[in-house]
Formats: C-alpha cells, structure tokens, sequence
C-alpha cells in the first residue's frame, strides 16, 4: 500500500507545496516582506524578468525595497499546472497584478496579465524557485477611480499595507 | 512524517480548498444555506460592515447583497494555509466584480480586491469556518459597459443569482 501509494502521494504533495510557495511569493512580493521572499528562492536562483536578467538577488531586493511610486500592489494567481519530476519541477501560473502607482503627483491604476514560467527545485525538504521567467500577456492603464473612504467601502476597516502593518500578520506573525 | 499524515495533511487541504469554493458559491448564487454551512454555528466574522456572530452575518449578507448588487462575481486565488492538526489558518485572494446603481439612477462597475484571513476548524470530521476577517486592498468605479446584444446573444447560458443558475441542475452545489 506504502509502496503502491508513494509516487502518487509526493506528486500531490509537490503540487500543493508549489501553490502555497507562489501564494508565499506573491505576500512577500505584496506586503514587501524581504525576510519572506529571500526564503523562497534557491542560493543560485535566475530570473527573466523585464530588466531584470540572471542572479534573482537584485530582483528579491529591489521587490521589497520602499519604492514612494508605488501605492499598493495585489498579486492574483490562478491556472497552475506543474509537472514534477522528483525533486524538481516546472511550472507555469498565470497572474493578474494590480497596482496602483503615483505619477507626478497623480495616481493611476496598472492592471498586467502575464505568466510565470517556473523552474523549481526541492531542497532539504522545502519547494524553492530556481528559475522564474515572466511572460506579459496584456496591460491596462487607468486613472485611479477607488473608493476607500466613503460609503460601503469605508465600512472596510482592514486594509492592505505595503508593510509588515499589513492584518496578515497579526493571524501568521512577522 | 508518516504516509498516513500525509495523506491526512492532503485531504485537510482539499477539504479547505472546497469549503473556500463553495463560500464564492454562496455568495455569487445568493445561497444561505450553502454560506452558513461553510461556518460554524459559533463562529465569527470582522468584515467592516459587519462584525460578530458568523450565521447572523450570512442572514444579514444574502438579502444585502442580492438587494444591492446588480450583479457580484467573485474569484478566489493564493491560498496560504498553515496546518495545525484540528485548526488551520489561511490567507486568500480574492477578485470580485460587482455592478451598483447610484442614486441618480446610472451604474457602475465596481471590481476589487480583498483577502480573507481566516481560521479554519475540524469539529466531527468536517472543515468549517471558525473566524473569517475581510481586508479591502483595492477596487475601481468604471463605466457599466455590459451588453446583451450583438456578439454577446449566443451565450444562451447566462449566469444568475439564485437557484435558476445551471450549477444547480448539474449537482454541484452541495453543502456539507
């Protein structure tokens, strides 16, 4: 049975540990969490990544780095489809990015659609990033219309933050 | 770990993953039912607009939202779930497009992005809700642009928010 069920169960196992570590990438990316995100890749990790190219290093400190253009950013992932093959494994996810950045003063909301092509790897125990490409599908640039203060949304008291303040975690810890 | 915990571990995570799909599915065919039986009887919201006992929330919710929204669809996505034998705690995304009529009458589309935080229990074998808080991270007034004409006539299926919806007739709604 142990046997038998094995292959089957370190597949599923890899596939649900690949979710929760692009779930983990995409708070880290989010919230700015460097002391997440540097856990999340592996020692000699690449990027292809707009201009970004090569050592993910600069990639991981320049994304989580205070950056005043940048308002707040929401990381929406979705259609991941792996292939593993023991302790390594390909990926691609699709995701929706949503910022909204400040331009002169004025603030604009981007939306991006694009896909993450993945190379990962296991290491002692744990799924980590070696390789991550990133494909831009399509793009839309808005004025920022939100509404955060008045009527039915400024019933909404928790907020997103840009920062460990985020109400993550208060349920997760720093 | 043992295989048997691991499989265990595996299912858990399944079952959580449902009962996060079947709260979308409550909340976008308006289903009471289906949304109180995604929480514990005691269990606990802090939604903003609402905050306290989970099941006053649903009854308190559907009938809002069916009242207010013109339309609501919602997608969950990044789920972050920590395991902790009986318990589990989880963040998720979530991608909502609703549409609201102003006071003068006009539309909007309102799309946003929220996440759960939330606290998951296994009481007597089934996952539910023990404490779910909502934080608002963005959303957008955009012109209604919705048509029903032209191109958009050959969908004969048309999604709906209450039991007249197709999910209904292919068995896929089914509250634990």
């Amino acid at each position: 049975m142990t046997q038998y069920a094995d292959p089957a169960l370190l597949e599923v196992e890899a596939k649900q540990a690949l979710h929760q570590l692009n779930a983990q990438v995409a708070r880290a990316f989010d919230r700015m969490d460097r002391c997440l995100m540097v856990t999340l890749w592996t020692e000699d990790a690449e990027v292809d990544w707009g201009k970004h190219q090569g050592d993910a290093k600069a990639f991981v400190v320049e994304s989580t780095s205070p950056d005043n253009t940048l308002e707040r950013t929401f990381s929406s992932i979705s259609n991941e489809y792996f292939e593993i093959d023991g302790n390594s494994a390909r990926g691609e996810v699709y995701v929706i990015n949503i910022s909204t950045l400040i331009k002169d003063g004025k603030k604009e909301d981007r939306l991006i659609g694009g896909r993450f092509l993945d190379q990962y790897r296991k290491e002692q125990g744990a799924w980590k990033i070696a390789k991550r490409s990133f494909v831009h599908d399509w793009n839309m640039n808005l004025p920022t219309t939100a509404v955060l203060d008045e009527g039915l949304f400024a019933q909404f008291r928790l907020r997103g933050e840009r920062s460990q303040s985020d109400p993550v975690y208060a349920l997760f810890g720093g | 770990m043992e295989p048997a915990e691991r499989i265990l571990a595996i299912v858990d995570r399944q079952a959580i993953n449902d009962q996060m799909t079947r709260y979308i599915q409550a909340v976008d065919r308006c289903d009471l039912e289906l949304l109180k039986s995604v929480f514990h009887a005691d269990g606990v919201v802090d939604f903003g607009v609402f905050e306290g006992n989970a099941w006053d929330f649903c009854e308190q919710n559907i009938p809002f939202i069916k009242e207010n929204l013109v339309m609501g669809w919602h997608r969950f996505t990044n789920v972050g779930l920590e395991l902790e034998g009986d318990r589990a705690r989880a963040e998720s995304y979530m991608l909502g497009n609703a549409a609201v009529r102003l006071p003068d009458g006009s539309l909007i589309n309102c799309p946003d992005n929220m996440r759960y935080l939330d606290v998951w229990e296994k009481r007597d074998g089934i996952w539910r809700i023990f404490s779910r808080d909502l934080v608002l991270d963005w959303n957008a007034s955009w012109a209604f642009s919705q048509r029903s004409d032209g191109e958009f006539e050959q969908y004969q299926l048309q999604g709906q928010r209450d039991e007249s919806d197709p999910v209904y007739q292919h068995g896929l709604i089914r509250p634990l």
